[in-house]
């Protein structure tokens, strides 16, 4: 039994938990593009406090959805620190050596502002179902089955890949293996992620031949199907409006 | 006289030989009828679950393979593979849909039933193998012993009239194997015929009544007694007797018991008893 659990806030119940897979991903895809295309700082923020909200009532942990933005946050610190620097137009703010551009400060706060809306919007997605579902949904909305496979097949074994590492890390711990930077580590390293691929191939024919025993033929089938409720259409409406209003403030 | 209609599954002559030229299987030969539990016994690498998987279809070598006098073919794997449900060793192999409602429909789904049968067939499979209620569970949140059950109902969701077996209680303990040795006879019941490849020899008298000693080739084939209670050509394939037929064979050797050699706790108790009242 693995201890790994990424799907762990999707059993919570709220009502974005509740809430029909397709609708809830459509009605949050056009939220992002919404916050994405927002076009200065005010709407931006706008788009924020919304995401936050959600994020509320969702009921997945406030402190655990922050500690995710900390990768959001880094990949866009970048962009707030050098665009003040680089953008050449008044009016700087004078620091002596440094020159400041209005304009490029509010350019990268404006990136950093939409980034994170639209990562907590994501958070959002992936917390309130199983990867699952998600995947199952965006394959009943038109992605290609091939692609979906590859991603619920990849989500199904990447728990046995990492119990796998665990016990690889536990037997080179039992024998004294400790991580130095030389060369010996990083063949011994090499050689154990080398037999970890040979597994995983070893193990994807022995699925296939599994798959082939029980009749696949190039399709999942599926028995998860969810009827779209007049709920789920109103809960659709409301995040649409947000995302309409958000533009207007 | 054996009815042809009753023979689930007839090999003949089957050979195969692995891409690098290792030979796994050498001529091997022998027959199941319908409702007959059969255990296969090898040691390690004597082609147990590569012939498992030309019953299936899986691999094809030379030779023949009839399931229900059809001789499995290219053209028949899909008839072939609604008959012959094969249960593999590893259950994270059998196990690769999200949940395990999903998987246990995966073969009914893929047979073409209508979406109301799938749904009443994984709530019987699952209900079978006292798995009810964990539907919506993820398969790696299951305990080892609740995904070999899971995997067991997988194929049972396709009411297979064949079941295959690999090593369908390694690993498991005691209470386990007991439960998986009462599904498996539970199919035979119901007219399933059984093949399961096995290395625990303790166990095969109570899922099997007769035993192909296999090792690339055909070494004995037999009842559970005919079969077991040969020391010699068990230690010769690197095998054991069970325990307690070892035990009472030693006595027999020792002059100390003379009657049949039991196979099963119920049948030694017996003996021992008679022997007290002698």
């Amino acid at each position: 039994m693995s201890g790994f659990d990424p799907d762990r806030f999707s059993r919570l119940d709220s009502p974005l938990h509740n809430w029909e897979a397709r609708t809830r991903l459509i009605s949050l895809f056009i939220l992002i593009i919404s916050i994405v295309i927002a076009g200065d700082i005010i709407h931006a923020l706008a788009g924020l406090a919304i995401s936050i909200l959600l994020v509320l009532i969702s009921g997945l942990p406030l402190s655990q959805a922050v500690a995710f933005m900390k990768w959001p946050f880094i990949f866009l610190l970048p962009m707030l620190l050098i665009l003040p620097i680089t953008t050449s137009v008044e009016p700087y703010l004078d620091f002596g050596l440094l020159k400041i551009s209005q304009e490029g400060l509010n350019l990268g706060l404006l990136f950093m502002i939409r980034g994170l809306a639209a990562a907590f919007s994501a958070l959002i997605i992936m917390g309130t179902a199983p990867f699952n579902v998600n995947i199952n949904s965006l394959s009943s909305l038109g992605m290609p089955s091939s692609l979906a496979q590859i991603f619920l097949f990849t989500y199904r074994y990447v728990f046995l890949l990492y119990d796998e590492l665990q016990t690889m890390k536990r037997s080179l711990d039992s024998k004294g293996f400790e991580m130095r930077s030389n060369v010996r580590s990083a063949g011994i390293l090499a050689t154990a992620i080398a037999m970890l691929l040979i597994r995983s191939y070893e193990r994807s024919e022995d699925v296939f031949n599994a798959m082939l025993s029980r009749g696949y033929e190039g399709r999942l089938p599926s028995i998860q199907r969810q009827n779209i409720c007049l709920i789920d259409l109103f809960k659709g409406a409301l995040i649409c409006a947000a995302a309409v209003v958000i533009h207007f403030i | 006289m054996i009815n042809r209609e009753d023979i689930a599954i007839e090999v003949d002559d089957l050979s195969y030989s692995y891409p690098d030229g290792t030979l796994a299987l050498d001529e091997v030969n022998f027959s199941l009828k319908r409702g007959e539990s059969m255990a296969l016994l090898g040691p390690n690498g004597a082609g147990k679950s590569t012939l498992l998987l030309h019953l299936n279809g899986l691999l094809r070598g030379a030779g023949k393979v009839r399931i229900w006098n059809k001789e499995v073919s290219e053209e028949n794997l899909r008839w072939v593979r609604g008959q012959v449900g094969m249960v593999f060793q590893d259950p994270d192999d059998q196990l690769f849909m999200s949940t395990l409602a999903e998987d246990v429909a995966f073969g009914p789904a893929n047979m073409g039933l209508p979406e109301e049968q799938v749904r009443e067939r994984v709530e019987w499979a699952l209900q079978s193998v006292g798995l009810a209620g964990l539907s919506g569970k993820v398969p790696h949140h299951l305990s080892f012993g609740q995904r070999k059950r899971a995997a067991f109902a997988t194929v049972l969701s396709m009411k297979p009239s064949i079941m295959v077996l690999d090593e369908p209680t390694s690993n498991l303990d005691p209470q386990s194997k007991l439960e998986m040795v009462c599904l498996i006879r539970e199919q035979q019941r119901n007219g399933a015929a059984i093949v399961t490849a096995t290395h625990d020899v303790n166990l095969v008298a109570l899922l099997a009544d007769r035993v192909l000693l296999l090792d690339k080739r055909v070494m004995a084939e037999g009842t559970v007694p005919e079969i077991m209670s040969q020391r010699d050509l068990m230690d010769d394939l690197g095998l054991e007797m069970p325990i307690i037929a070892d035990l009472f064979q030693s006595m027999k050797e020792e002059g100390l018991y003379s009657g049949a050699i039991p196979f099963k706790r119920d049948e030694a108790m017996e003996a021992i008893r008679a022997m007290l009242r002698m």
